[in-house]
């Protein structure tokens, strides 16, 4: 018996006893995309634009394509409009904001960090903070698809609290502008770098001014610091308390931050020190979701 | 319909000559007429700057006009005027020069962008004067898209090609604008000056001079529209300056670590950029060491320098591709007949493309 018509475009990758690994991959990959539920297709979706972005600013780094770095900055504006899209249904699965997950939070905070990024940058004209910035975003979005799709939502859901969803959606949008804080550190710490040791890379001419960039850093998180503020006082109103777990998390990355806000204020903390902590700060803020997830499943 | 380039520029001769074939802004346009009414082209452009003099002229038969461009020459410039300095491109060769010219390929300082505003000026002048058409409009027009396009694409402009720019370009990646920012002189000669004024160039209005002579401070203190301060009182501005410039004709370091360290503790968040243009240098290499302060001296700013011309080099051959490209485009459009060895006649010279970069 002959193979159907349409079988015969499809059978080199259907050669079962030598399969192609990259074909196969890329065949699974794809139909596994194709059947996931319209949201998690939008997070595979605006994670391979960011992924672009990171690609581009690759290219024009190693002088292979001379790429405008403006470039950059379109790309994480349709990421960002796709992820935004993804939340909203995400949101409407389940009846709340979407933060109800490890793989949610990773998601909601590189949201909160294109967006914080679209503000500062326009502002502040801060130039290359998307090439930057990208990669620390399409990172968090690996991070959300690895930690895997919740399963859908069943049965009757509890109505939402709001003073829990102002919280957790506050502090996201806080941890977004340390986010960008350490962004702005890094490009900070590389432009000191060059210029303490005299080394001028071609990113040189690019990069904004170190003055400019320890102001930005200083903004940020004083602003974040303030945000992360109104979620604590959120979760005042809280009707059931978050577990104890997650208030002291909260509670000591707001102590965290509130001594560096503090430091800087009195002049206690250089530019570059400021920076080195602003960096180390956000990794352990990141680290400490992850931890406290981790705690949470061992429990359960 | 040809286009032909004639002149002479600091590859072919020396100031000295090119003065006497300068032709002044008032004069440019009477000068093109006579030159057009003389050798019977329909379109001319003069382009007269410090470093060339160059003639850009259009016609249905330039060839024919070559007995007339030369007796143009020697009825201006006398009978000895010194034809082997000038050179003639005929097209394609006269385009590719002329977007060469506008690119800063050709200047003194590869990548320079003064040469562009000079030949917007010049083309806009005989374009007032109604003497081009179609040909050298289109051709002019072409040549500033494609300087804007070297310009965005490559890096042929970026980094600075001397010392001074070195200074300022450094203080600009340090302070970001440079008019709120306080500067310190020490030493009133020559090098300090230069090094401030480059810098007041970009905005720095603020300036302090100290010197052992305190007459000669308050002279370049006046001359540059800051005050003076004693020698022994230096030490008193530091606390408050963005900038210091030490060229002093002293044999030992002035400036120290232990001399900065309590006052950078107390202003951490304020960078202090420390230019150090003295042989024997003025403040100790250790000063490099405090946080927030960045120390260069002559040596260092040399080398970047160096690196920006180098890195201006390795851009040119990105350039010849774009500049390629786009006279292509226009010979395309332009239909040419090459005289006979059309290409660049100046003799004992290598072609444009290939002549070494100036230093």
């Amino acid at each position: 018996m002959q193979d159907p018509q349409i079988i015969y475009p499809l059978r080199p990758y259907l050669r079962l006893s030598h399969p192609d690994p990259v074909r196969v991959i890329a065949i699974v990959g794809t139909a596994g995309i194709l059947v996931s539920p319209m949201d998690w297709m939008l997070l595979i979706l605006s994670t391979a634009i960011f992924g672009l972005a990171v690609f581009a600013t690759g290219l024009s780094s190693l002088r292979l394509r001379r790429l405008p770095w403006r470039f950059n900055f379109w790309l994480i504006l349709a990421g960002f409009a796709v992820q935004s899209t993804g939340l909203w249904l995400r949101g409407q699965e389940v009846g709340r904001c979407p933060l109800t997950t490890f793989s949610d939070v990773l998601w909601f905070l590189s949201w909160a960090l294109a967006c914080l990024y679209m503000l500062v940058g326009a502002t502040y004209r801060v130039s290359l903070m998307g090439a930057f910035t990208a990669p620390v975003i399409f990172l968090l979005q690996c991070g959300a698809l690895l930690a895997g799709r919740p399963p859908a939502v069943s049965g009757p859901r509890q109505a939402p609290d709001l003073w829990l969803e102002l919280h957790a959606a506050t502090s996201m949008v806080a941890y977004g502008a340390f986010g960008l804080a350490c962004v702005a550190s890094v490009m900070f710490l590389l432009q000191q770098w060059q210029l303490k040791h005299r080394t001028l890379s071609f990113l040189f001419f690019d990069l904004p001014s170190v003055s400019k960039l320890a102001d930005v850093i200083r903004r940020l998180l004083v602003w974040g610091l303030a945000i992360l503020s109104l979620g604590l006082l959120a979760a005042i109103g809280i009707h059931e308390w978050p577990d104890r777990l997650k208030l002291a998390v909260a509670v000591t990355v707001w102590c965290l931050y509130a001594l560096l806000v503090v430091l800087m204020r009195v002049h206690a903390l250089g530019p570059v020190r400021l920076a080195w902590l602003s960096v180390a700060a956000f990794v352990f803020s990141v680290l400490t979701l992850w931890g406290v997830t981790v705690v949470e499943r061992g429990a359960l | 319909m040809n286009v032909v380039c004639i002149g002479v520029s600091h590859h072919t001769a020396p100031v000295e000559i090119r003065e006497k074939f300068a032709v002044a802004d008032f004069s440019a346009a009477e000068f093109a007429r006579e030159f057009r009414q003389s050798t019977g082209v329909a379109e001319v452009v003069v382009v007269s700057t410090c470093n060339r003099v160059e003639i850009y002229a259009s016609g249905p038969d330039i060839r024919a006009a070559t007995p007339a461009l030369d007796s143009f020459f020697q009825s201006r410039f006398g009978a000895d005027y010194p034809a082997d300095l000038f050179y003639r491109h005929d097209a394609p060769e006269s385009i590719g020069h002329l977007f060469e010219v506008v690119c800063g390929l050709d200047s003194m300082v590869v990548g320079e962008t003064e040469i562009l505003g000079q030949v917007k000026d010049a083309y806009a002048m005989a374009c007032g004067a109604g003497l081009t058409s179609r040909t050298l409009n289109k051709i002019f027009q072409r040549a500033f898209h494609v300087a804007k396009a070297v310009r965005t694409k490559t890096r042929i402009n970026r980094g600075a090609t001397s010392v001074g720019s070195a200074a300022v370009e450094l203080a600009g990646k340090i302070f970001g604008d440079l008019a709120t920012c306080k500067v310190l002189l020490m030493g009133a000669g020559e090098n300090s000056e230069r090094t401030a004024r480059n810098l007041m160039s970009r905005g720095v209005t603020d300036l302090i001079v100290t010197n052992r002579s305190l007459e000669r401070a308050a002279r370049l203190a006046a001359a540059l529209g800051g005050r003076s301060v004693a020698i022994d009182a230096w030490q008193a501005e530091v606390h408050d300056i963005d900038i210091l410039i030490a060229s002093t004709a002293s044999s030992e370091p002035v400036v120290t670590k232990a001399h900065l360290q309590p006052v950078i503790s107390k202003r951490l968040e304020r960078p202090l950029f420390c230019i150090d243009i003295a042989v024997p240098r003025d403040i100790a290499d250790d000063v490099n060491e405090l946080e927030n302060v960045y120390l260069y001296d002559i040596d260092s700013l040399e080398a970047i320098a160096r690196q920006s011309i180098e890195a201006r080099r390795t851009e040119r051959l990105l350039c010849g591709h774009i500049i390629s490209e786009q006279v292509a485009a226009v010979r395309q459009w332009l239909v040419v007949a090459a005289p006979s060895g059309s290409a660049s006649e100046r003799v004992g010279s290598p072609t444009l493309r290939q002549k070494p970069v100036p230093e």
